[in-house]
């Protein structure tokens, strides 16, 4: 259990979870029944309901989070968490049904290829997603700064269904954007790390519980700190690959 | 400005002086925090003993209105600190989150250990063979 060495071929599916108690048992078992020999890890963001109680009697390792720190912070606990025992890999995956196990193998297989990470777009051109206006809208603007940053192209910077590979994993662990739309900044700073970054189709669920996090004052909000935080990613240089594989 | 102006403006630099050092005594400042407030009663002290020295300023540079100095120092200093606390405010967040992760993540492995000691069996020997060394095989 608390060996690391063993871990290095095993895959590590991170739930960020906060107060997902409708959603995360029908979640987890899903997960259970499709890639049985998974690790599942739940990182419980403070909530105020049972959901860390519900992620252990469901056969899950929850890391019980003090207080909510945001999803940003709930993902670096799981990244640092997968890094402290040595997974080679490790998938991220919402607690609220919106994804599709049965769709891991797709976010996986790129990372045989030699991608560092994958992220699973709702709008590369597989299943029927939809959004409304506005938000598809709101979505446009930062995917087309993401664009002008990463010096690539990406349909859905939003998407929480993503697969990394022990390098990223351990640049993640300490370096997470820890905010609301931690994605589109993770992608970015990825990107400029001089990451293999790759999008793959999938298909998604609408939400079957919970709430998506769109109240539009706040959402205004994320996209100015958002802009201004990505015009700041630093052009790092990623650590030297070693001569690993 | 007026000998009183001069004069009330010395009597509150001096009770804001006795103020903040009471406080950094008693612990409840840090001492780092206060050299800021004690820098900017130092200015204000100066102001206040030298008669001549803020209208002389004021006049060297071209402000018609010789008091706006005075509000436009204390405002540049006060923002010079709110900017400097924005800074801490920042690290301390970094910090507690740091700290928020590691006591989560420590806290999964006291309770793993509590259950591993708990457990009347031994730990449970692990499904695959004992050095499966995960197939990375290094031969010489």
């Amino acid at each position: 259990m608390l060996d690391t060495i063993d871990n290095r071929n095993k895959v590590l599916v991170i739930i960020p979870a906060f107060n997902e108690h409708e959603t995360l048992p029908s979640t987890l078992a899903e997960l259970q029944r499709v890639v049985p020999d998974f690790h599942i890890v739940v990182v419980d963001d403070g909530s105020s309901d049972d959901t860390a109680d519900l992620a252990e009697a469901n056969g899950a390792v929850c890391v019980r989070l003090p207080f909510n720190l945001g999803i940003g912070g709930a993902l670096r606990t799981g990244f640092r968490f997968a890094v402290e025992r040595g997974y080679g890999r490790a998938i991220q995956f919402d607690a609220d049904g919106q994804h599709d196990a049965s769709q891991i193998a797709a976010i996986l297989a790129p990372l045989d290829d030699g991608a560092d990470m994958v992220i699973g777009s709702r709008f590369a051109g597989v299943g029927d997603y939809h959004v409304g206006r506005s938000r598809g809208f709101a979505m446009g603007i930062l995917r087309w700064s993401i664009h002008r940053l990463a010096g690539k192209k990406f349909t859905d910077t939003s998407s929480g269904f993503r697969s990394f590979d022990a390098e990223l994993l351990s640049m993640f662990s300490t370096d997470y954007p820890i905010e609301y739309m931690d994605s589109a900044e993770a992608l970015v700073l990825a990107c400029r790390a001089g990451f293999d970054v790759r999008e793959v189709p999938v298909t998604m669920r609408e939400r079957a519980g919970g709430q998506a996090s769109n109240r539009s004052f706040r959402l205004v909000y994320h996209y100015l700190r958002v802009l201004v935080s990505l015009a700041n990613t630093p052009r790092r240089s990623r650590a030297p690959k070693a001569a690993t594989s | 400005m007026s000998l009183r102006a001069h004069i009330s403006l010395a009597v509150l630099v001096a009770l804001s002086i006795i103020a903040i050092v009471a406080l950094v005594r008693r612990r409840h400042l840090k001492a780092k925090y206060s050299l800021l407030w004690l820098s900017l009663g130092a200015v204000m002290v100066v102001i206040a003993a030298v008669p001549g020295l803020l209208d002389w300023t004021a006049d060297r540079l071209g402000i018609w209105y010789q008091p706006t100095l005075l509000i436009l120092l204390g405002l540049a200093l006060l923002l010079l600190i709110a900017v400097h606390f924005s800074y801490e405010l920042t690290r301390s967040e970094n910090r507690t989150r740091e700290l928020a992760e590691q006591l989560a993540l420590l806290r999964l492995r006291v309770t793993e250990l509590q259950r591993s000691i708990d457990t009347p069996e031994p730990v449970k020997t692990s499904d695959e063979s004992p050095s499966a060394s995960a197939g990375v095989d290094e031969t010489s």
